[in-house]
């Protein structure tokens, strides 16, 4: 009874992880950058739709869009006023630039949580959710929710494989990844491929932050946790590894609810965090990483 | 009701609360069927609800600041069939309701004073006031920092000074009406050192429960505006 809750619970909330941590590793294996604003444009996400049907009055649908087309914008923002100025500047030392795009991101993911506390306030906002009520899984009850949440999440991932795997433009991605130079040889133009993921992870975020809205609510206190969860999740995947960023997200959702069930919910992140420190010891490129 | 869960925020203002809360349920014939502390940075509160129901408990006692909206709302989502009673900080202020989508409806919480309650004559002109200047109704906060000011200002007054010593003096001696009720403090050499009296004619604290997107006084019964309401997926074992 109880590993059939862990098993359900721990599903849901890996399946969120998982999509939050997948555009989070896209762009650091396509552009090497670590987003370090990604928790800002997931929370951004999640206040826009919680505002536009609570302030502006829209339905749920379109709210959950509003949500998503913010995060595209906030996306966009970051990489044309933060990343792309520090990449393309000759003041700054190409050997420095890593550290300076982290810098930079981190301080443009507080500006937003500042923004959104002094807009918003601090105070914890949820999404209406989509699909309302329970339905009974062999006696748990489970909120539709929660199943209407793991299966955008798979459905998502599912779309980013083909995205990448099956299309032209997705290809041209997967290259970029693998051998940028390579890429600018065949003509294509590095900058178009930057904005199409940067735009890929943009929507991923989102959905991602839309969805935790609905799930579990954020508020711009989120903003460093969820950077966190996202940044350690990637690192114990293999940094820019897509498959194992999703194998990281489930390892660490149902540690987490299992800590929470058989342990105590006081210390529901701390056995995930030791085994990232654990795997940074035997194998410090994450579980799947190349570099 | 005969039993309860209680359900805290791990935190230092928590520790005396809950000390409180095992002493004084069994007090008033709940008995504690589990006692549950969470880390306040929780988001997911599924295992914490899953855990509570295992316990069959009449009523959840909540000790939550940090948390609020969250618990609340996926207490709601999950259908938690057990009302919610107690401490709910971010429950006393009026964006509340908004910010869960209602999902606040049924719960129960305490309150120092509250929108349209007249704890004493001055309560509801400063809610109106300051909801005419800020928008919205002020939370616990609110109301006890407008009192502060005031009696502090009154302390001042009466000293005729604001040297510490002198200053304490007159606190001590406070009798001020204010928005939560009339003020006195205990003297330095009670056990209770220097802290609020509670009681008939002083402060009383006040039960509050969400009701249709709004806060209703429930108690005591000379301020309250309505009975016990909640949403259909509660279940009441007893009235």
């Amino acid at each position: 009874m109880l590993a059939l809750q862990i098993l359900i619970d721990g599903f849901a909330i890996s399946a969120l992880y998982a999509l939050g941590a997948t555009g989070f590793t896209l762009i650091f294996g396509v552009s090497g950058v670590l987003n370090l604003s990604h928790g800002a444009i997931m929370v951004a996400a999640a206040v826009a739709a919680w505002a536009a049907a609570s302030v502006l009055h829209l339905d749920i649908y379109t709210g959950a869009l509003f949500g998503v087309g913010v995060a595209l914008i906030v996306s966009f923002a970051t990489y044309f006023a933060v990343v792309k100025p520090i990449q393309n500047s000759t003041r700054i030392p190409n050997e420095e630039k890593e550290i300076f795009v982290l810098t930079g991101t981190l301080l443009w993911g507080i500006m937003i949580q500042e923004l959104i506390a002094y807009f918003f306030t601090n105070n914890a906002k949820t999404v209406l959710p989509i699909v309302e009520g329970v339905v009974d899984i062999f006696g748990n009850r489970t909120p539709r929710n929660n199943i209407f949440t793991a299966l955008v999440c798979c459905l998502v991932i599912g779309l980013l494989w083909l995205l990448v795997n099956r299309t032209r433009t997705g290809k041209a991605v997967l290259a970029a990844s693998m051998n940028p130079r390579g890429v600018t040889l065949l003509g294509l133009e590095l900058t178009q491929i930057y904005i199409v993921v940067w735009g890929i992870y943009g929507i991923l975020a989102g959905i991602a932050g839309v969805l935790l809205g609905m799930f579990l609510g954020v508020s711009s206190y989120s903003v460093g946790p969820l950077t966190a969860s996202a940044f350690s999740i990637v690192v114990l995947g293999g940094l820019g590894s897509v498959s194992g960023s999703l194998i990281a997200a489930f390892v660490v959702g149902y540690l987490e609810t299992i800590t929470a069930y058989m342990i105590s919910p006081a210390y529901r992140t701390i056995p995930a965090l030791l085994l990232l420190v654990f795997v940074m010891y035997i194998r410090p490129q994450g579980l799947l990483g190349r570099r | 009701m005969k039993t309860a869960v209680i359900m805290s925020e791990d935190a230092a203002w928590t520790k005396p609360l809950d000390v409180g809360y095992e002493e004084c349920l069994p007090k008033i014939g709940l008995k504690v069927v589990d006692h549950i502390r969470f880390s306040p940075d929780t988001t997911d509160f599924t295992p914490i609800f899953n855990k509570v129901e295992a316990a069959k408990p009449d009523v959840i006692i909540t000790g939550i600041s940090h948390v609020g909206v969250q618990p609340t709302v996926q207490w709601k989502n999950q259908q938690v069939p057990i009302p919610m009673f107690g401490i709910s900080s971010q429950a006393t202020n009026e964006t509340f309701g908004k910010d869960t989508n209602d999902a606040a409806e049924g719960v129960l919480y305490q309150g120092v004073s509250g929108p349209n309650v007249a704890v004493t004559p001055k309560s509801v002109p400063f809610a109106e006031g300051f909801k005419k200047r800020y928008g919205n109704y002020p939370s616990y906060a609110g109301y006890t920092a407008y009192d502060e000011v005031y009696y502090i200002a009154d302390a001042v007054k009466r000293a005729g000074s604001v040297e510490a010593d002198k200053v304490v003096d007159a606190l001590e001696k406070t009798d001020w009406e204010g928005t939560i009720g009339r003020v006195q403090f205990y003297g330095k050499d009670d056990p209770f050192t220097h802290s609020i009296k509670y009681g008939k004619g002083l402060i009383t604290g006040l039960m509050l429960q969400w009701q249709g997107g709004k806060q209703v006084a429930v108690w005591p019964k000379e301020i309250a505006k309505s009975d016990l309401k909640f949403p259909s997926f509660i279940k009441l074992t007893t009235n």
